[in-house]
């Protein structure tokens, strides 16, 4: 029978990936406009836009639907975690602490990576923004999903068991 | 230059005691990944969580760790 530290470490983890998945589709949706407009300008991309409204849509539901299933898991965790405290401080032991901290480390490196290009993309490109000939950045957007996508995914990498040897 | 690592003898001491990862993370309040990354040399423990660790097994701490030399950064 698996110890009550390894169920609730495993929880965690799962939890951490279906967050992820759900994070990412929503990243996906949130994002479509300037994945579309690589491919079209936004003066093109009109017909193609419409005609794969409904899925998009379907990707924003979708997200939500992921997000709200791994959220309501989360609250089931965290009460099951606050009822036994010696599982709570096993589950978040210091390494755990510290993968934690190396996450934040490389989210915010990241934050700072995206916020660059972001104004980088914004203020070298004004002409063709006057012009409206120029692909949708979204720009808060951006640093707002890819620094918890950093941070969430990369929690998981540090995270992860040795193999071999 | 040698680099000085934390050597340990976790997997001797499991096999004495005939202990598997999961139950010494148990007596010791860590999770099994935690013991597997000790025991691989991924990772260093505090002193508190080595401590406890040496404990599990009975024997003195230095029965456990030890400081070794990683040849391989020579």
């Amino acid at each position: 029978m698996k110890s009550k530290i390894e169920k609730m470490n495993r929880m965690r983890k799962n939890i951490l990936i279906g967050f992820l998945v759900g994070w990412g589709t929503l990243c996906l949706w949130i994002l479509n406009p300037t994945i579309i407009s690589l491919k079209f300008r936004w003066q093109e991309a009109g017909p193609f836009i419409r005609r794969i409204q409904p899925y998009l849509k379907g990707l924003w539901i979708l997200g939500i639907i992921i997000l709200s299933i791994y959220i309501i898991l989360f609250l089931i965790y965290r009460i099951k975690i606050t009822k036994d405290p010696f599982v709570h401080t096993a589950v978040n032991d210091e390494r755990v602490r510290l993968d934690w901290l190396r996450a934040f480390r490389f989210a915010f490196y990241t934050l700072i990576g995206i916020t660059i290009f972001w104004k980088w993309w914004e203020t070298s490109l004004v002409p063709d923004v006057l012009t409206k000939n120029i692909w949708v950045v979204h720009g808060p957007w951006l640093i707002w999903f890819g620094s918890i996508f950093a941070l969430v995914s990369s929690f998981l990498y540090y995270n992860r068991e040795a193999k071999g040897e | 230059m040698a680099k000085n690592i934390l050597g340990n003898t976790i997997k001797v001491q499991r096999a004495k005691k005939d202990l598997t990862q999961e139950q010494l993370a148990g007596l010791v309040g860590v999770t099994r990944t935690t013991i597997n990354l000790i025991e691989r040399r991924r990772f260093v423990p505090s002193a508190l969580i080595a401590l406890k660790i040496a404990m599990a097994f009975g024997v003195p701490f230095e029965e456990v760790f030890y400081l070794d030399v990683d040849k391989s950064i020579e």
